[in-house]
């Protein structure tokens, strides 16, 4: 006779799941014909699993491709040179030092409206 | 091994697979019927090949245990985004049949209440009547370490399954 040993309650409590598991378990033929199905559909698309990045990695090169063929035929603003950068830089000192000769040139031509009043008249210096 | 071997196997093992796609959702019957559904696609068409270097029903329940830690991983990441849009996260869904067996009810609470280790090496040698060393190869773990895992779970479980007593009777 065969002693009890001490899990025999947890046997007992999963025996019991077991079979009422069992009782409600779908079917295997169901789930064979589905995975069937989902297996013809894949093959159906012509890629294999492997292969499934073979359009977002193709699509990318030729974003890549067309990315530099715009930029090696539409270059954009070449770098300035040190020598451009100090032309321009002479360039605006020339302007500033024209505008600031044209506003001297306007301030000395500039006479105030009653200067004639200081000058002596020629009533007056008759005698 | 042939594709009609590999089927007839398949169907063989059928329910007792069912059972640990189950397990490996946590209880979650539809998960583990999509589970298993997912394990018999890679099964049929290749993607999942037996090699024979262990058992099959070792082999099958390890590729099993694997695609439920996928789809997982997926969930989670799934719910993460929409957690985002959402104010209030849903409880998650635990699907299962009606159980009208109090203590079938109260040894499936128990073992949402292991940790994922004890619950698979639990199941795996008192459902499936595995031994520890063929529990620790689907598992992917030591023997040493199934049976750590083997006796905390036990100690656990029974300190969580009401009446006791009344299941040593």
């Amino acid at each position: 006779m065969n002693e009890p040993t001490p899990d025999d309650d947890l046997q007992v409590l999963f025996a019991r799941q077991r079979a009422a598991d069992h009782e409600s378990t779908s079917p295997f033929h169901a789930m064979r014909t589905w995975a069937l199905e989902a297996g013809a559909t894949a093959s159906q698309s012509g890629l294999a699993p492997g292969w499934r990045w073979l359009w977002p990695t193709g699509a990318a090169f030729a974003l890549g491709i067309v990315t530099v063929w715009f930029a090696t035929h539409h270059p954009a603003t070449p770098p300035a040179s040190s020598r451009d950068t100090l032309a321009r830089q002479l360039a605006a000192i020339d302007a500033a030092l024209q505008r600031s000769a044209a506003a001297q040139r306007e301030l000395i031509a500039w006479q105030s409206p009653t200067d004639f009043l200081l000058h002596p008249s020629h009533h007056e210096n008759r005698p | 091994m042939e594709h009609a071997e590999i089927l007839s196997q398949l169907e063989a093992l059928h329910r007792d697979a069912f059972g640990w796609a189950v397990s490996c959702c946590a209880g979650d019957w539809h998960r583990g019927e999509d589970v298993l559904q997912v394990a018999y696609v890679k099964a049929v068409h290749g993607s999942a090949r037996f090699d024979g270097r262990s058992a099959f029903k070792t082999w099958w329940f390890g590729v099993i245990r694997f695609t439920a830690l996928e789809e997982a991983r997926r969930a989670r990441r799934w719910f993460a985004f929409l957690d985002r849009w959402r104010a209030e996260p849903e409880a998650p869904d635990e699907a299962s049949p009606i159980v009208e067996d109090s203590e079938l009810a109260a040894l499936a609470i128990a073992l949402r209440a292991l940790s994922e280790r004890q619950r698979e090496v639990l199941h795996l040698t008192f459902y499936q009547r595995l031994s520890l060393s063929e529990a620790a190869d689907v598992m992917q773990v030591t023997v040493g370490s199934a049976r750590q895992h083997y006796e905390r779970g036990k100690k656990r479980l029974r300190e969580i399954l009401p009446n006791r007593s009344a299941l040593h009777e």
